[in-house]
């Protein structure tokens, strides 16, 4: 097994420990037996690479929330358009005032080491 | 003017009693550096003035459109919103059982009567307690009711 498969499949066990193969089955749509195949030391395809990779970066990426949000925002009515702006303004603002919040607490440490 | 839960609580207690940092913070129970976060945006915006002793008053003298919106309706339903959905995820990820309370029902004429009596009985009972409000601040609770149609919850689920 190379070591970048090697690691993206530590990085994979670290991420989902208890997933069985049908799950990753599911997640990376690779078929059941070839995912066993692959943790057991068959070397994988690039498309089988990006398809782990996809998986393991999946918290991260926005991109897909975001094309839905714009899809949203154009098709919706005016008012529902300014209410949804103001539920993602809302979150921001309490992030914000957990940032400070968190900036002051750093600050006190910091003040009194 | 969007607002966060917390800050309402923050609004709503002062309107009823002056107070210093230490005993606000008791009151709602929030840790002092987050109302002090808190009090410094109502301090610059002028809706919350602090004296020479240090007690926090509501500024009665704001000018009429900070006081419009204080009660601006989109707020206070976002605000309501994150409430309430704290309140279930509480019942449904923590198990508290109290923290919320559904069920989908039907009723018979006399059996909504019955309800509505009850319910009636419920407002006086919190109303009585509005009114005598205890003096003992860290006990404060939330409580809320509500009904809905089939009919109605239906219709808007999914009103876009």
């Amino acid at each position: 097994m190379s070591k970048l498969q090697d690691a993206i499949i530590s990085s994979y066990k670290e991420k989902y420990p208890t997933d069985k193969l049908r799950h990753i089955s599911e997640k990376t749509s690779i078929q059941i037996t070839r995912v066993f195949r692959i943790l057991n030391g068959s070397e994988m395809k690039i498309s089988e690479y990006e398809a782990f990779e996809n998986c393991l970066s999946e918290d991260e990426k926005h991109t897909d929330i975001l094309d839905n949000l714009k899809c949203i925002l154009s098709e919706v009515s005016h008012d529902k358009k300014s209410f949804l702006k103001l539920m993602i303004q809302k979150e921001i603002l309490k992030l914000k005032i957990a940032q400070r919040t968190e900036g002051y607490r750093s600050h006190f440490k910091e003040a009194l080491c | 003017m969007l607002m966060t839960f917390t800050q309402r609580l923050v609004l709503e207690t002062l309107q009823k009693d002056h107070m210093d940092h230490r005993e606000l913070a008791s009151v709602l129970g929030i840790d002092l550096l987050t109302l002090r976060v808190l009090m410094e945006d109502f301090i610059v915006k002028g809706i919350v003035l602090q004296n020479e002793d240090g007690i926090y008053r509501l500024n009665k003298k704001i000018n009429e459109e900070t006081k419009k919106g204080l009660v601006d309706h989109k707020s206070l339903h976002l605000e309501t919103i994150d409430f309430l959905s704290d309140c279930v995820e509480d019942r449904l990820l923590n198990s508290v059982q109290n923290s919320f309370n559904c069920k989908k029902i039907s009723m018979s004429e006399s059996e909504y009567k019955m309800y509505q009596a009850l319910i009636i009985n419920l407002k006086s009972f919190v109303e009585g307690l509005e009114k005598n409000s205890a003096k003992d601040r860290k006990h404060h609770q939330i409580i809320y009711w509500g009904e809905r149609s089939y009919e109605n919850a239906t219709r808007h689920a999914l009103n876009y």
